[in-house]
């Protein structure tokens, strides 16, 4: 039996957009380089480098921290799209998937178109990806790993021997303790008499060595397409519009068409997600009139859709993904069959924010914070807004803009003095007071410190109930 | 109008109050406040900081020590001293809840309140349900002294809480008196306050929201402002309060303990006695002439200033290290006395130097007497032990440390604040160099992005300014115990410290200096541990008994003064540091007191004050020796008239500058924390207005005031360069005669001094001593001295290898009998996989089961092998193939931390993986200026505060070292090779002053991929 190993040595890195520049991808937890560009490599920076030498040495590196949930998450989205090519597919994450080579090998008469396909679909995907071929499953991991790319044949000599003991999958103690008897390759391991090795190494490492050479067989458990289609992407850099988002988009929605077309399916709704930072992430609903999955068409709605809309903050990534699909035969029942007038809140939220526009849209909300204005906002469509406790002595009806008055006034209680807010460029420095009018209204009023400019005006900017 | 604050906290409240003590006295005082308290939550850390500037500045307001206390049922109260026994019930209680909960938190019970029977107590209503109980529980136990605090900060609601707290009075008949709250001296503090409380918060300021104060209302306000906020009644109740606290710290008396005088005796009459006593034993029966009234004179001084109980108790501590055979050596300003040395507390004979004795306790300069006594390092804790024992914990304590914000912690704090990330902090703070002289700081932080006119940058940049020597918490000084007769608690209160077991005091060294308390320095030192190491080497293997006191009884022996100006000073006390080495052969010690001279000389203070080249030119008879005047001529004589020492400093600022006792104190001071503090300015103009008006040169007075700048963090007095000297030559006598002896006291002293083991060995065997590895059967747990055909070789011991704790290898020793032959024996001790392991790796076990590849594998097999004895445990041993010589150096570094078998370059050389380069040994042959090719493992990046843009790296072959200069230009063209290599290339030039001789690098190559896995641990950026 012949397998195939793909490691991808740089998913994160490779999943953002060609640079020229040096790039990192480093480890937020040890701080150190654990993927990076070309253009990094010629400035002198290795993996395993720490960011303090590393910056120091290049001052124009970029670095994104390393996240630990998008490896797996592509490699889901790499075996989808190699599915195509190869049937049996085991995914090791968070950067590897193994092939069942033999199987195949028939239907594309040999080894050489197998691995040309492959190298294909990885180009469409635009992922670096070492491939080794060999009868034993880990030993073809051993060798991508390692970076030694070897496609040939069963019967070709078992290249791994050489391989230092690194890019095996033996714990760090196993590895530690067989450098310090003068071990130093697989090959030298597998030499070692096993029933020796056997009462001096622990099991997880026996295992290894003997899946390794093939006593003992590797269990197999074979990657199955998920069945709804979704695609994270990150951007670049933060995108204040939304024209830097179509080139990727396009390029999911490509994916989306591969992945209905094999189906035979349609959808009809796409849900778009902008992620924002230190701000709620919008959703947004692309409605298609029928079932559809040219990707053009999509990205026709998608536009304009995107049209309508102001980024009041600039997005940092996007989620797409197709909440249903169905067969193409099944399009015209479901039209039919869809009861009308029972729509979700957040279905008639997106509704009326798509028909009237997002910034018709508001819902108030309670800040934490001194100053009047900052404090109650009516902030757009926000579902999740801070709910801090209302103060005591504060009106129930805030002006927008306080409102200039020479009426004469009698003071009730105060001065409430609020000086604060400097750290945003919108500070205040005003005596609020709780006063009376001669109608008996309760006003919320204020005079502007004399601190803060000649402007010795009182001000209504609110009302008691 | 009058006021008197009576609720203040001061920066001392930490992650609350935004102003230091001083600030808010001095705001106060322009203010007319006719009192201020300064109440800091549970403790009065900073109220000697308020009572120094008062007394400094003499200013006309009362300072009143009181403290907030935050009672674990919700209660709040300012508790304000009125007398001494209020006071000491303060301490008493602030000292229970802060030693019942852990360090830096407190917990105050109801019944510590109910226990107080003499403060004034302000109670802070709750605004709460519970505030009627409160008020219940609290005139039932305090009635008469007995206060509600009303407060206005104009915030929301506040004429509700006002309104509330007016009835709770009515209903429960106490009376009402303002209370400002203070947290900041000035509103312009608003923002650092918010900073502060959002940090205790641990959120950003944006985020904080309405958890942080409205306004600055909590600033020191204006009578008048206050007038019109409060009740009249309610600001005269204010005076009345503060009228009632006639407690004044300025009162509080130290009294000594009494156990160190016998009865029958005054502390000055066995004072005498002792010194008598000791005074036959060092002089014999013939005391010299002119010590004789020296003593008289000395003893007359410490009667007249009251310190005789002070002598007595190092005195104490003296004999009771000598009685458990401990070594140690008083230093300061004091133990330079011949009254010390009679004591024994130092072993500087007064015959040798008669010139320290003018620095003797100064009557003028008001300072306290200074003794720091250092022991053995191993062995300080028994001493530290035996005060406890002797006065107990409640009389005994460590002095505190303000550990202030510097610039790091600073730059985090605000940073956090303002919403940077984690990361864009890191980054800021690795990449300034706050050595870097020429720029500022600000100016680096733009350099690296931040933009200095956004709005965020610029409030980043005054607030990183003012948090920069706030206090964050209270930590324990190194070593310095308050002694006192009676419970200490009673004089200041008491906390726990990090350690356990170990409890500290409230306040640091300046605030007991300032109080007039003593502190006893009990103090640590590696060089102790191995002279007395060696001494009893000595004595066992060579037979000969030596005392320190002996060897430097006279301190004259040419060939050890030969060895020092060679530089030949590896393993010698304060003289071994590359800076040090390349003055020696220019300064060429040779007596006593120029080795006092260099010790003092090759520091920060002198080398920035520009002072060393004109000794040098003046001692070499270059430059003529001129003074100024004949009163500078009496303070610098002994220095050829530049000044060295920072008591000449202080001399010339009271001679040449006409400062007054207590203000060359207050000089003292400010120099010892003008890093922290920037205080040192404020001296500049009144030093040099003050010397040109005695008619010397602007020159000469900018250049003292460079000086005292430069002494500031960094200088170095005459009275412990004195003692450190004595140490300095007791090393290198004991290093001439005794080597072998020397190194292995020192290697069985580590961690201490400049060098790790691997140099010192390399050191010991370049000088012809025969080092012998670890082994099984041969090492003690300590190194120790093994005969060989010569007399003596070094045997390395098992506390060398890395991973064998002293109890395994204890057992192993008692264990072994004549040796171990078989690897099965060792097995059967159960020492741990771990310690066999280890023995392995150290090649420990060579004897008994081959090389380091074999004895692992052997030890690798879990099963216990029911093979008969005699035949091997597996049939594979044999074709285990054998470690390399690079492999065995590996191993070597990594499990024993040095190698005896070869050098790495010798290794490389040998292999010829090297280009052509020169030895270190050979570079004595090379020209001035010539060109050359260094090539070494990189043993030390040192870049000393004194020379900017420069770093000294050292090289280490089998040879020797070479030291390499790096310009900071050189190291920024080639960062890479320069910051990470191991084994590095240099091309330079020679550069040689007589002996001395230097390598300045030109190009930086990396050779570290030839040893990639070398693990020579190098000494980076000391």
């Amino acid at each position: 039996m012949l397998w195939l190993y793909l490691h991808f040595p740089a998913l994160q890195l490779d999943s953002l957009p060609a640079t020229g520049q040096p790039r990192a991808i480093a480890c937020n937890r040890r701080h150190v380089l654990v993927q990076i560009n070309r253009a990094a490599q010629a400035e002198g920076l290795q993996l395993d480098m720490g960011l303090g030498l590393a910056s120091s040495l290049c001052r124009n590196l970029e670095v994104h921290p390393y996240q630990d949930d998008f490896a797996p998450r592509r490699l889901q989205e790499l075996a989808q799209r190699l599915y195509l090519v190869s049937a049996d597919i085991m995914l090791f994450n968070p950067d590897g998937l193994l092939l069942k080579a033999s199987p195949m090998l028939r239907y594309y008469h040999g080894l050489k178109h197998y691995w040309a396909s492959l190298q294909h679909e990885l180009l469409g995907e635009r992922v670096q990806a070492c491939g080794a071929t060999d009868t034993q499953p880990l030993a073809a991991r051993a060798l991508a790993r390692a970076g030694i790319e070897c496609i040939g044949g069963d019967r070709q000599p078992p290249r791994w021997h050489a391989l230092a003991l690194a890019h095996s999958d033996l714990p760090g103690k196993a590895i530690n303790q067989l450098q310090r008897i003068g071990v130093s390759n697989l090959g030298e391991l597998v030499r070692l008499p096993l029933t020796e090795l056997a009462d001096r190494l622990d099991k997880t490492s026996i295992d290894y060595v003997q899946k390794l050479t093939g006593r003992k067989v590797y269990p197999t458990r074979f990657f199955t397409p998920a069945a709804r289609f979704t695609r994270y992407r990150e951007l670049e850099c933060e995108a204040d519009t939304t024209a830097p988002l179509m080139a990727p988009l396009a390029r999911c929605l490509n994916a989306l068409e591969d992945f209905l077309q094999t189906r035979d399916h349609v959808t009809a709704t796409l849900t778009l997600q902008l992620l924002r930072r230190d701000r709620p992430a919008i959703h947004l609903k692309i409605n298609a009139a029928q079932g559809e999955r040219r990707a053009h068409t999509w990205q026709q709605l998608i536009e304009l859709k995107l049209a309508s809309l102001t980024l009041d903050a600039p997005v940092y990534a996007f989620r797409i993904s197709a909440a249903q699909s169905y067969p193409r035969a099944k399009l015209v029942e479901d039209l039919f069959n869809a009861q009308t007038g029972q729509l979700e809140r957040a279905e008639l939220l997106s509704l009326l924010e798509a028909k009237l526009g997002p910034d018709a849209l508001l819902q108030p909300s309670l800040n934490n914070d001194h100053r009047p204005e900052q404090r109650a906002s009516c902030a757009g469509n926000r579902l999740t807004g801070d709910s801090g406790t209302p103060m005591q002595q504060r009106p129930s009806l805030l002006l927008d803009t306080p409102k200039a008055t020479a009426e004469p006034l009698s003071i009730i209680h105060g001065p409430e003095r609020i000086t604060t807010g400097w750290w945003d460029q919108a500070p205040v420095m005003r005596d609020y007071y709780i006063a009376r009018n001669r109608a008996g209204c309760w006003l919320w009023v204020y005079r502007p410190l004399q601190r803060s400019g000649s402007d010795r005006n009182w001000y209504i900017h609110g009302y008691f109930s | 109008m009058h006021y008197a604050e009576l609720f203040c906290q001061s920066n001392f409240s930490f992650l609350q109050g935004a102003s230091h003590p001083e600030e808010l006295i001095l705001r106060a005082c322009e203010l007319g406040y006719r009192a201020l308290a300064i109440t800091d939550e549970c403790s009065v850390a900073g109220v000697v900081k308020a009572y120094t500037v008062i007394k400094e500045h003499k200013l006309p307001i009362k300072l009143i020590v009181g403290s907030y206390l935050k009672v674990d049922n919700g209660l709040s109260l300012v508790a304000l001293c009125n007398n001494r026994n209020a006071y000491a019930e303060l301490c008493r209680i602030i000292t229970n809840a802060r030693r019942r909960a852990e360090k830096n938190h407190y917990t105050l019970t109801q019944w510590d309140i109910a226990s107080l029977k003499h403060c004034l107590l302000i109670w802070l209503p709750g605004h709460n349900p519970a505030d009627k109980e409160h008020a219940l529980w609290l005139a039932k136990y305090h009635r008469e002294r007995l206060w509600l605090g009303v407060q206005r900060h104009l915030t929301n609601n506040e004429s509700h809480r006002t309104a509330h707290t007016e009835q709770l009075a009515r209903q429960h008949q106490l009376p009402l008196v303002a209370c400002g709250g203070v947290l900041m001296h000035h509103c312009e503090r608003l923002a650092l306050h918010q900073v502060l409380s959002a940090r205790r918060l641990g959120a950003q300021v944006a985020d904080a929201g309405s958890v942080l104060p409205s306004n600055a209302e909590r600033s020191l306000r204006s009578i008048d402002k206050l007038y019109r906020l409060f009740n009249p009644r309610w600001m005269q109740e204010t005076l009345r309060i503060a009228e009632r606290c006639q407690f004044d710290l300025g009162t509080l008396q130290y009294e000594y303990p009494t156990e160190v005088v016998p009865v029958g005796h005054t502390p000055m009459s066995y004072l005498r006695q002792r010194v008598t006593e000791g005074c036959g034993k060092r002089f014999g029966d013939t005391v010299p002439e002119h010590i004789r009234p020296l003593i008289d004179k000395e003893l007359r001084l410490i009667e007249e200033m009251g310190y005789a109980h002070f002598f007595l108790t190092i005195d104490d501590i003296a004999r009771f290290a000598r009685s458990q055979n401990i070594l140690y050596q008083g230093r300061g300003s004091s133990a330079n006395s011949v009254v010390c040395y009679c004591l024994e507390i130092t072993a500087v004979d007064p015959r040798n130097i008669q010139v320290l004795f003018e620095r003797f306790i100064s009557k003028e300069r008001n300072e306290p007497p200074d003794i720091d006594v250092d022991f053995e390092h191993e062995r300080r804790e028994e001493v530290i032990q035996y005060i406890y024992q002797k006065y107990g914990r409640e009389r005994a304590a460590l002095a505190a440390t303000v550990i202030s914000y510097r610039f790091k912690s600073a730059v985090r704090e605000v940073g956090k604040a303002l919403g940077f990330s984690d990361v864009q902090l890191d980054f800021f703070i690795k990449n300034v160099n706050r050595r870097d002289q020429h720029t500022p700081w600000q100016t680096q932080l733009c350099d690296l992005g931040l933009d200095s006119d956004s709005h965020t940058g610029r409030y980043f940049f005054t607030l990183v300014e003012t948090l920069i020597g706030f206090p964050r918490h209270l930590s324990q000084h190194v070593g310095g115990f308050v002694i006192s007769s009676g419970p200490l608690y009673e004089l200041v209160p008491v906390e726990n410290a990090a350690m356990a077991e170990r409890t500290v005091i409230q306040w640091d060294k300046d605030d007991l200096e300032s109080l007039g308390l003593l502190k006893v320095d009990v103090l640590a030192l590696g060089m102790l541990s191995a002279i007395r190491k060696c001494l009893d080497l000595v004595h066992n293997h060579y037979g000969k008994r030596h005392e320190l006191y002996d060897i430097t009884a006279h301190m004259d022996d040419p060939a050890v003064y030969r060895d020092i100006q060679n530089a030949d000073t590896i393993g010698i006390f304060q003289i071994e540091s590359r800076a040090q080495m390349s003055m020696l052969p220019r300064l060429k010690p040779a007596c006593y007191y120029d080795l006092v001279i260099q010790i003092a000389i090759v520091r920060p203070g002198p080398i920035q004050g520009g002072m060393v080249h004109p000794y040098l030119k003046r001692r070499d008879g270059l430059e003529a020796v001129e003074y100024p005047s004949a009163d500078v001529k009496t303070v610098l004589a002994r220095t050829l008239g530049v000044p060295i020492f920072q008591e000449q400093v202080i001399q010339l600022a009271m001679l040449a500058a006409g400062f007054t006792g207590g203000e060359a104190d207050q000089l003292r001071r400010a120099m010892a924390s003008w890093k922290k503090t920037g205080q040192l300015l404020k001296f500049k103009d009144k030093l040099i207005n003050g010397m040109l008006e005695r008619g010397y040169q602007q020159e000469f007075a900018e250049r003292l005031f460079e000086q005292i700048c430069g002494f500031g963090e960094y200088g170095f007095p005459e009275s412990h360069s004195a003692s450190f000297a004595l140490l300095a030559y007791a090393s290198a006598w004991l290093r001439h005669y005794y080597p072998t002896a020397f190194y292995t006291a020192l290697l069985n002293s580590q961690p201490m001094g400049f060098y790790s083991p691997s140099q010192l060995v390399q050191d010991a065997v370049r000088r012809g001593e025969e080092v012998l590895p670890v082994c099984v059967n041969h090492s003690f747990y300590h190194h120790c001295l093994e005969p060989n055909s010569t007399g003596w070789a070094i045997r390395l011991g098992l506390r060398q290898v890395k991973g064998l704790n002293q109890s395994a290898a204890a057992q192993l020793i008692a264990k072994r009998g004549a040796g171990f032959s078989q690897l099965t024996e060792l097995k059967q001790l159960e020492l741990g996989s771990g310690a066999l392991e280890a023995l392995a790796s150290a090649d420990a076990l060579r004897a008994l089961a081959g090389h380091r590849y074999q004895a692992r594998w052997q030890l690798m097999q879990q099963q216990q092998d029911l093979v008969t004895q005699g035949k091997p445990s597996s049939q594979y041993l044999n074709e285990l193939k054998k470690p390399t010589e690079v492999q065995n150096l590996f191993e070597d570094y990594i499990s024993v931390g040095l190698s005896l078998s070869h050098h790495p370059i010798e290794l490389l050389q040998s292999n010829g993986q090297l280009p052509a380069f020169t030895l270190a040994r050979d570079l004595i042959h090379k020209h001035h200026q010539s060109l050359v090719t260094v090539i070494g493992v990189v043993t030390g990046r040192q870049s000393p505060g004194t020379a900017t843009g420069v770093t000294f790296v050292t090289l280490e072959d089998h040879t020797g070292n070479v030291n390499v200069v790096v310009w900071a230009a050189t190291a920024q063209a080639q960062k890479r090779a320069f910051l990470s290599s191991r084994i590095l290339k240099i091309n330079g030039i020679v550069e040689r002053e007589g002996r001395v001789i230097h390598v300045i690098a030109g190009k930086l190559t990396d050779l570290s991929s030839l040893l990639s896995e070398l693990n020579a641990p190098s000494r980076d950026f000391h």
